[in-house]
């Protein structure tokens, strides 16, 4: 930089003046031709698409009625009544409570749990308890949420728990409820995480440790957890991602009742288009959905390239 | 300060016997090492003696304490890993703190004995770094600098120099020697070299499938080895193994080794019937070339030269002596090459000999070391 700026109209050496590098990127029209199919396929079946529904949320758009047809741009006016639409707000509280709650801690913590008091375990009692944690994890939506409806509701295993047949936890603690059937299916996936990173904790360490005299807390605290922090901050990212698309759980098991209690983004989204009708106003509640996809999706790979 | 007693100790895992029947007396302030090839039971007895394993029988005690089934972090003893199992999210300044601070000693007193500790292993620039911001050397120095920060009964060693490169090696070897020196704390070192257990040790136990073949000081075991596999583990290279058959005479025994036949007075032997097919141990360093032969050297060998290592000082000549191929120290400058025909001539009084079955040594073992032993220990 310097150089160029104390001798402004020296010449950039000519290109012929050596042997020509061999190492640089090199064009081929047959790699244009193979590339093709990708490069018409992504446009067409993905961008295009997006591009519309980014479209669509600034217009009028509705499933019935006279917009279904004629609708047209109608610039920042979705925005502006999102802004004033306190059923919004309340979703986005509600999402936010139900992704950190139930994803980002409750699975996380649950895996991490149940791969800790798994890892000295009798192997039949591991294989055991990790398999049927994987069973939760791999089972349907449908599934996860009959279960969990079955053990909400009145006089079913968590109301007999609680010790009041009467009582109804899937109306009063709805939120609670759906965040653990979340928690409760992608606790086994963080358990695969942390099982794996836990058996990467060197065995001498932590012997290390034992014959300094720290205690099996100490050992845990001070030792085992800094070492899975990567692998905490990975699987809470994960989770996070996981429960903010988890549309399926909470629309069959509340459909983001009773009154909005549950309602998280992807639903409210949902309802405002196919039981309201307002299909521009849901495209523009999707739009913030990706917003925030997208913004999770970088801290998640931001945090694991900068970790290597 | 503190002795250590291994009484009868034997450790299996499942069907295998890592270590069996094992009786040990370490002495206070004594630098012992544990040598021997990998699977030998002597990482095993050193991990018994720190309480990660728990013996399947016997006692281990430190000064008059039962220490068999105390908790690891109870027995007092600093162990310095492989690995050196140095916590890596913590500097340097927390590795060393850490085990006073689990202890719940005094925040000053820790600071201050950190500051210690690290001056004497050479650590004060390097505190506020991380394990993965230092050298092999630099984390090797922390990992003694934690063994050390608790002023331990014992220290426990495992194969510390082994991840380094060769120049360190010798370099810590010395390091290492001088602290323990200094500080006087009995310690037990465990290493497969045994250049590193004869340079280091005061005593040396050589291990061999679970079994102590041998302890003794470095000087005995290279003069007078109780056996056969203990002749061949210590010294480099390798002692030379050769057939060789007994007759008895009156007050003296005759031995007869590819040709050669010299006698030895009956009392140098342990036993007054010995086999009459035996091996003879003899090192390449107690064999000589006819022109630089000291005088005492009478015994004559002669064979066809077939291969050659030169190491700079000295040449390593490999002979084949009716078949049987014996290795001999030339000195550098001798002009010789494959094929060649050599005369070798050694001192009887070096050789060693070895019961053909049980290779157990046949000689009075005092006896060599007065003649032979001492002079040889470099």
């Amino acid at each position: 930089m310097t150089e160029a700026t104390v001798m402004p109209l020296k010449p950039a050496p000519s290109r012929r003046s050596g042997p020509r590098r061999l190492d640089r990127p090199r064009l081929k029209l047959a790699s244009l031709f193979l590339l093709a199919p990708a490069g018409i396929l992504l446009p067409a079946l993905f961008i295009l698409p997006v591009c519309y529904a980014i479209y669509l949320g600034f217009t009028n758009l509705q499933l019935v009625g006279l917009h279904s047809v004629h609708y047209r741009f109608t610039g920042w006016a979705n925005i502006a009544f999102m802004l004033s639409d306190a059923s919004f707000y309340q979703s986005l509280w509600v999402t936010a409570l139900f992704v950190v709650g139930s994803g980002a801690v409750g699975s996380t913590l649950l895996g991490l749990v149940l791969a800790i008091a798994l890892q000295q375990a009798m192997p039949a009692l591991r294989m055991a308890v990790s398999g049927l944690a994987i069973l939760a994890w791999t089972l349907p939506p449908t599934t996860i949420a009959l279960v969990w409806i079955a053990s909400a509701s009145p006089s079913g295993p968590i109301a007999a728990m609680m010790a009041d047949m009467k009582a109804d936890p899937l109306y009063d603690h709805a939120l609670l409820i759906v965040s653990a059937a979340n928690a409760w299916s992608l606790a086994g996936l963080a358990m695969i995480m942390f099982s794996a990173a836990l058996r990467n904790v060197p065995k001498d360490m932590i012997e290390a440790g034992t014959l300094e005299g720290a205690s099996s807390v100490q050992r845990m605290m001070r030792i085992t957890l800094p070492f899975l922090k990567p692998t905490i901050v990975t699987s809470a990212l994960l989770m996070t991602l996981l429960t903010f698309g988890n549309f399926t759980l909470i629309y069959l098991m509340t459909a983001g009742g009773p009154d909005n209690a549950t309602n998280i983004l992807p639903v409210y989204s949902y309802l405002e288009g196919f039981k309201f009708f307002n299909l521009g106003y849901s495209a523009l509640l999707g739009n913030i959905i990706v917003i925030f996809s997208a913004l999770l999706g970088s801290v998640f790979v931001f945090l694991g390239q900068s970790r290597r | 300060m503190t002795t250590i007693r291994f009484e009868k100790v034997s450790k299996s895992f499942g069907d295998y016997n890592a270590v069996q029947d094992l009786n040990l007396e370490i002495k206070d302030g004594e630098f012992m090492v544990f040598v021997g090839p990998s699977g030998c039971g002597k990482t095993t007895t050193l991990r018994m003696l720190a309480g990660l394993e728990t013996p399947t029988y016997g006692r281990i005690y430190l000064d008059n304490d039962d220490v068999t089934l105390a908790a690891p972090g109870k027995r007092d003893v600093a162990m310095v890993f492989q690995s050196y199992a140095l916590y890596p999210h913590m500097t340097v300044r927390k590795n060393l703190a850490f085990g006073p601070e689990v202890r719940g000693e005094p925040k000053a007193a820790i600071a201050k004995r950190v500051e210690q500790v690290s001056e004497l292993v050479g650590l004060q620039s390097l505190l506020h770094r991380r394990p993965s911001e230092l050298s092999g050397g630099q984390r090797q120095r922390v990992a003694l600098g934690r063994a050390m920060i608790r002023e331990p009964r014992i220290f426990l060693l495992d194969e510390p120099l082994s991840n380094l490169d060769a120049a360190l090696r010798t370099h810590m070897r010395t390091e290492i020697s001088e602290l323990q020196r200094k500080l006087g704390v009995t310690t037990v070192y465990v290493t497969h070299d045994q250049v590193e257990a004869m340079t280091m040790g005061h005593r040396i136990a050589v291990f061999s499938h679970g079994r102590i073949l041998q302890v003794d000081t470095p000087a005995r075991l290279y003069g007078a080895p109780a056996n056969k596999s203990v002749a061949t583990f210590i010294g480099s290279p390798k002692m030379n193994i050769l057939p060789a058959r007994l007759a008895p005479g009156a007050g003296h025994v005759t031995v007869n080794c590819l040709g050669t036949v010299f006698t030895l007075p009956s009392l140098s032997l342990t036993s007054a019937l010995p086999p009459e097919m035996i091996e003879l141990g003899i090192r390449p360093d107690d064999i000589h070339w006819t022109k630089d032969a000291p005088s005492r050297c009478t015994e004559k060998m002669s064979g066809t030269v077939i291969s050659l290592e030169t190491t700079g000082s000295e040449t390593f000549v490999i002979v084949d002596i009716q078949g049987v191929e014996v290795n001999s120290r030339f000195p550098s400058f001798v002009q010789i090459k494959i094929g060649d025909q050599v005369d070798l001539l050694f001192d009887r009084s070096d050789v060693h000999l070895f019961d053909a079955t049980s290779g157990d040594s046949l000689r009075d073992v005092s006896s060599i070391v007065e003649m032979s032993a001492l002079s040889h220990v470099k």
